[in-house]
């Protein structure tokens, strides 16, 4: 209960302090304007507001930047399920079924519940981390290559949960997916692999792919449509959501945050991991199975809660033990190091006070990422109502210009219109586009991992089997690839009971 | 509380069968080529790595294997006639307006470093908007140049993203 007193500490000091207050409102506000713009992630937002912090006190620079990473991992939902543009990879999570609630004119429910979601999953984390970070931190520094690399393919086998009815063309997309991600230079030995001597495919960065497969997509499959708006898909209606879909997901948010939270304290495993496992779970302990990937509330809840639940627990590592979580607090370590701050279990032993303050700030970050979400919705979904002869347009521009954006670079926007017409095809023949992406996230995690925890045991395969923690991932895994099978001969078995 | 789903199930044609079967060769093909561009990857040396070959002949071996079954299980469905009946004729229109539109997106991303960005979109946003079937005379240039300096100055002016001035500009 120490810490308990430490936290009320900290907001009493944050009061005290109107204008880290201040800072921390305009850092939500930047990072869900970047958020929701695709092709920049909240780690470039961090990136672009870090020189800001270099004059300011530790409290007031730090709470800042993480409102811009929490706004940032938020806002990528908007997009994702207004346009079908994930604003950020995490968002590719919701887009499969928040914009299909857009289509059945329940945009604003999912928008709604991916803001409340995404507060209450980062929220949750954020108090995981005040008071379970000993033990959540003792966890973290079991995880080496080989647990690593099974959580990839435990990550991976979620391809078969996505896939819908549609397993073995789901898992067509994935292979292919995962053959796209050989592309560029071998992670042991730097060999270059598909690139032909081009030099922009080296690093192929899965960004202008993800915008492709979603957005340019479904921005060509959009231009031959007729005009006719359906007023209703075009307003939004109930954002705030009501007592029946609270009872719908409270217990996935919950779960889904607790998840977020202990893949965000693995170091090297982001948000957008946290995402689809937390989907992956949520359709495993759902009533309504079925219903994902057509429209699922649940869905849109996990994928939000479980993102911004890898908020708290990216930032453990970083705080406790100087490892960066994911590649946004890798940034945030430079935060530290600018404010003369050494992250480290000293930084709780001597800096406690504002430590906790900190903490205290990241909570009204929190608070103020609801505020700001919500106020802004109905200003962002006066989107829906333009004609669609301006939005695909606005659409596609967006996508090109997003895209650009990620290195300065024109071959990327080649990538994105590539994978958008192969998106456009496979939205024809109903070939799953989303394990394209899985597999590009999860794919050189898998590999990397696989070789480097081969080298370490010196060529033996014996850590497939001898360590706890990969043989339950792996048998998580199995279980994943098998249980939709299970689930549908168990089913035909009940109907032919049944008549 | 059941959600209702926001698609009707449809049952395949023997057109989208025959399309399934010909992506599946497409796609075995690449993989296939993979293998082949795979053998010439030299080792790294170190004796306990298993090479940069081995992970893309697995997804390389597997995708061939799934098309595989996609092939054969269409070929079945077309052998018993497990397919929908009712063909709905191909809008030639449809499919050259989409063509056109996609056509018009890679001209605009290969002229963009020739001719700049501010010049690239608003022609390209012009051209589709009309396409779609915005032709008002002022409003669809009007709308086309706000658009663009709309992300212009987003972009380039408050995140600090140069965006591409042009070969024959700068």
């Amino acid at each position: 209960m120490q810490e308990l007193g430490l936290l009320l500490n900290g907001f009493a000091t944050l009061a005290q302090q109107p204008v880290a207050l201040l800072l921390a409102v305009f850092g939500v506000a930047v990072g869900i304007i970047i958020g929701a713009l695709p092709g920049l992630t909240a780690t470039m937002g961090v990136a672009i507001i870090l020189p800001f912090t270099f004059g300011m006190d530790p409290v007031s620079g730090l709470t800042m930047i993480s409102g811009v990473y929490f706004g940032g991992v938020y806002a990528g939902s908007i997009t994702a399920i207004l346009l079908r543009i994930p604003g950020t990879p995490a968002a590719a999570a919701t887009a499969m079924d928040g914009y299909e609630l857009t289509k059945q004119g329940r945009a604003g429910e999912a928008l709604g519940v991916a803001t409340f979601s995404s507060f209450a999953g980062g929220t949750i984390s954020i108090l995981m981390l005040v008071f379970l970070s000993p033990m959540l931190a003792s966890i973290a520094l079991k995880f080496s290559a080989s647990e690593t690399f099974a959580l990839a393919v435990f990550g991976l086998s979620i391809i078969a949960s996505i896939s819908g009815k549609f397993l073995v063309k789901g898992l067509i997309s994935g292979f292919f997916g995962l053959l796209i991600a050989t592309i560029g230079l071998d992670p042991m030995g730097g060999f270059p692999r598909f690139t032909w001597g081009i030099p922009d495919l080296m690093s192929v960065p899965f960004i202008p792919v993800m915008i492709g497969l979603f957005a340019a997509s479904e921005a060509f499959n959009t231009i031959a449509e007729s005009e006719t708006i359906k007023r209703k898909a075009a307003e939004l209606k109930q954002i705030i959501p009501t007592m029946a879909t609270v009872k719908r997901v409270w217990g996935t948010v919950l779960r889904s945050a607790g998840l977020g939270a202990f893949i965000g304290a693995i170091p090297g495993a982001g948000a957008d991991i946290a995402a689809f496992v937390a989907y992956n779970e949520a359709k495993r302990f759902s009533k309504t199975p079925e219903n994902f990937g057509r429209g699922e509330i649940q869905a849109v809840a996990a994928c939000e809660s479980g993102a911004n639940g890898c908020t708290g627990g990216a930032l453990l590592p970083m705080l406790t033990l100087g490892v960066p979580g994911d590649a946004t607090t890798a940034v945030m370590l430079g935060a530290l190091t600018i404010q003369g701050l050494q992250p480290g279990p000293l930084l709780f032993k001597d800096h406690a006070p504002m430590v906790f303050t900190l903490f205290a700030g990241m909570l009204f970050c929190y608070v103020m990422m609801l505020i700001l979400g919500l106020a802004s919705l109905r200003f962002i979904g006066k989107i829906l109502q333009m004609p669609k002869s301006v939005l695909t347009p606005l659409i596609l521009a967006l996508s090109i210009v997003g895209t650009y954006a990620i290195n300065n670079s024109a071959f990327d926007i080649g990538i994105m219109l590539t994978a958008g017409v192969i998106g456009y095809v496979m939205q024809k023949f109903d070939f799953p586009p989303s394990p394209i992406v899985l597999a590009l996230i999860m794919g050189p995690m898998a590999e990397a991992n696989f070789r480097r925890a081969l080298s370490l045991s010196d060529g033996s395969y014996d850590f497939l089997y001898t360590r706890p923690i990969t043989v339950g991932f792996l048998s998580l895994a199995a279980f994943s690839l098998a249980f939709p099978f299970v689930r549908e001969a168990l089913h035909k078995r009940k109907q032919a009971l049944a008549n | 509380m059941a959600q209702a789903p926001s698609t009707e199930t449809t049952h395949p044609t023997a057109r989208d069968r025959k399309f399934e079967i010909l992506i599946s060769v497409m796609l075995i093909a690449v993989a296939t080529g993979a293998i082949v561009v795979a053998q010439g990857f030299r080792s790294s040396g170190l004796r306990t790595d298993v090479g940069p070959a081995r992970f893309p002949i697995i997804y390389a071996t597997i995708l061939i294997i799934l098309c595989g079954v996609l092939i054969v299980r269409n070929f079945m469905s077309l052998k018993k006639g497990d397919y929908d009946p009712h063909v709905a004729p191909i809008s030639g229109v449809r499919i050259l307006l989409v063509f056109i539109g996609i056509v018009a997106t890679f001209v605009q991303y290969l002229s963009m470093d020739y001719i700049g960005y501010p010049l690239a979109m608003a022609i390209y946003l012009c051209f589709l908007m009309a396409l779609m079937g915005m032709r008002h005379k002022i409003l669809n240039p009007v709308l086309s140049i706000i658009i663009t300096a709309a992300l212009y100055f987003a972009f380039d002016y408050l995140l600090n993203v140069p965006l591409p001035v042009g070969i024959l500009f700068s």
